[in-house]
Formats: structure tokens, C-alpha cells, sequence
């Protein structure tokens, strides 16, 4: 910037006072070696702004790459963690699909499979099992008593002595 | 105002990547002593003068690139540091931290060492008066007393006509005057 060559005039005119004040005495000079460094001081805060700052791009990539980190994190936990076998999968299918045929079945169609297909329990599995042996006999009376034995003779046999 | 050919050369420099740092370099050896002294009569703290001087340069660095050099560029610079500048002290009249005293205790040490006290003390008045000034006025007075910038440059600067330049600069020295002549 060239010096304006009406400066000094105008503020001779202006104020004789201010023209006679030293300008250079008003603010003490920065530290020695200040002007020297300050280049490189500067020079390195924008190196190191660079570094730190992320472009717009770069940080949608890193979003999206820690999104899809995340999301392998969990399909690996799931993996590992629950019941992902071919067997588990094919129960679960075949239980919905049977729970869903039953609902279709009616009542009086269930009774009727029921009757034909029911199970034998208590005396019904003595009587369908074959005729009692000797060999049997221990076992059958295993845990009945001489006295209910005696009982049961008194009450079933003929009531005439033998003499 | 075209950009000079020393400065065209340095923008050159610094739009090439290969020689991108030195020429940032060379415009910050160029005028970092002209922007210094501008931030400091503006803030007079030296600490915060260079907050703010390499805050300018920082935002040079980022915005270099756009620079459309349909004005100078050391007007542009000068831009760039008042707007800083301003916003510094804004800030720090909201804060109330306005370090008055640590000015005042600067410039009584400074009188206190200086040999010639007559001297001192118009140049430490001459300060308080600047300092009284509201902020746009001592920025005029700053950029016409100091740097002897001619009212044209000031207007493209400021963006501001040159009679209203005129005549804040002729009140601030009136009123700086009768500061110095009344205290």
C-alpha cells in the first residue's frame, strides 16, 4: 500500500497534536523472534487441521463402514449364540405346520382317532397281554398280603368242606 | 483493484499443489507485520493479537482457493482480520472480560520504563482515547492514522463511500484530541 501523500497535511490541519505523537511508541513490540516463527507456527496448525479433518466423503465411508461392522457383529452373535441348526429350523417349521393341521380337525374327528388309537392303561394292558403263567404269579401277587390273600379266598371260594 | 503481480505470482504458488506451502508461506512472511499491528491496535493485547493473526491466516488457507481477486489482495487480508477482530472483541464485551486492566497495568509499566514521560504519557493517552472510540470509528482512525490507507482503499475495504470514511476519521481525531487535551 503506498503511503497517501496527503496524510501528513490533513492531519496537521486536522489535530497538531495527534501529528506531533509518535505512532510507533503507542503498543509495545510482540517478542523477539515473534515474526520469525510465526510462519511455521501457523503452517503447522493448518497441517494439523488438515489431519484431523474429515472430508464429507470419508465420513459417509466410515458411517456406512461402521454400519456394516456393526450389523457382522450381530449376524455373528446370532450365528453363534442362537439355534441356527438345520435340525432347530426344521422342528420349528414342523411344529407350526402340525399345530396348524390340528386347528383344522374337528372335534368329533379327533374323538373318534382318539378312541381308535388310544393307548392301553391299568387293567385294560393285564387283559390284552396274554393269558397269566405260573411264572407270573409271583410277580402279579408281588405286593399283595397273605391276609388280603386269605380275603379274597374267603369271599370267591365254595363255602362247603372238604372232608 | 487487480491484484499486483508480485501477489499474482504468489497465488499462482499456492493454486499449484507442488509449491502450495511455500507460497502460503511467502503471502504470510509478506504481510503478517501489517495484519499484526492492524489486530493489535484493534484488540491491544499481544496474546490475543495472535490468536487472532493466525486465525486469519488459518481461514487464508481454507478460503485462498475461491479468493476471485477482483479486489488486492492484501485488501482482502485486511478484510478478513477486521472482521476477525471485531467478532473477538463482540465476543469478549459479552463475556465482560474485556481485560481493561491488564491494558491499563501494559501501559502503566510501559510509561513507568520509558525515559521520556512526557512523551509516554501523550502516547498512553493517545491509546486511552483510541480506546473510547466505538469500535467501526476506531477502526477507520486506526487504518488512515497507522497505515496511512488512502480513503478509496478504505472504501473497497470496508465497503463503505469515501466521504463517510472522511468524516469519521476527522470526528475521531476531534474527539481523540479533546480526550488528550481534557485528561
Amino acid at each position: 500500500m503506498a503511503p497517501d501523500n496527503d496524510f501528513r497535511k490533513e492531519l496537521e490541519e486536522l489535530s497538531p497534536i495527534l501529528s506531533k505523537i509518535r505512532r510507533d511508541g503507542i503498543y509495545t513490540a510482540p517478542p523477539p523472534g515473534y515474526f520469525e516463527e510465526l510462519p511455521s507456527n501457523i503452517l503447522s496448525r493448518v497441517k494439523e487441521a488438515k489431519v484431523i479433518e474429515m472430508k464429507p466423503l470419508r465420513r459417509i465411508w466410515r458411517t456406512l463402514a461402521a454400519a456394516v461392522a456393526t450389523g457382522a457383529v450381530l449376524v455373528t452373535g446370532w450365528i453363534l449364540i442362537g439355534d441356527n441348526s438345520p435340525a432347530g429350523h426344521s422342528n420349528l417349521s414342523a411344529d407350526a405346520t402340525v399345530q396348524h393341521q390340528i386347528q383344522q380337525v374337528s372335534d368329533t374327528e379327533m374323538a373318534a382317532y382318539i378312541d381308535r388309537n388310544s393307548v392301553a392303561t391299568g387293567n385294560d394292558y393285564l387283559l390284552t397281554s396274554g393269558p397269566i403263567t405260573d411264572d407270573d404269579v409271583p410277580l402279579v401277587l408281588a405286593d399283595v398280603s397273605d391276609q388280603e390273600l386269605q380275603q379274597y379266598v374267603d369271599q370267591n371260594l365254595p363255602t362247603t368242606k372238604l372232608n | 483493484m487487480a491484484v499486483d503481480t508480485a501477489d499474482e505470482f504468489l497465488l499462482q504458488q499456492f493454486r499449484e499443489p507442488a509449491t502450495r506451502e511455500a507460497g502460503y508461506t511467502a503471502i504470510i512472511k509478506k504481510y503478517q507485520e501489517r495484519l499484526y499491528w492492524h489486530i493489535r491496535r484493534m484488540v491491544e493485547d499481544h496474546d490475543d493479537t495472535n490468536d487472532i493473526l493466525q486465525n486469519v491466516f488459518i481461514r487464508v488457507w481454507n478460503a485462498l482457493d475461491n479468493f476471485r481477486e477482483d479486489s488486492g489482495l492484501f485488501t482482502w487480508l485486511y478484510r478478513i482480520a477486521t472482521n476477525e477482530s471485531l467478532t473477538f472483541i463482540e465476543r469478549k464485551k459479552k463475556k465482560g472480560a474485556l481485560s481493561l486492566d491488564k491494558m491499563q497495568e501494559t501501559v502503566g509499566n510501559r510509561v513507568k520504563a520509558d525515559k521520556d514521560i512526557d512523551s509516554a504519557k501523550l502516547e498512553r493517552k493517545l491509546q486511552m482515547a483510541i480506546r473510547e472510540l466505538p469500535e467501526k470509528q476506531r477502526l477507520v482512525f486506526n487504518l488512515r492514522y497507522f497505515d496511512e490507507m488512502p480513503y478509496n482503499e478504505m472504501s473497497r475495504m470496508l465497503d463503505t463511500s469515501e466521504g463517510a470514511l472522511k468524516a469519521s476519521y476527522h470526528h475521531a481525531v476531534k474527539k481523540i484530541e479533546d480526550f488528550i487535551l481534557n485528561h
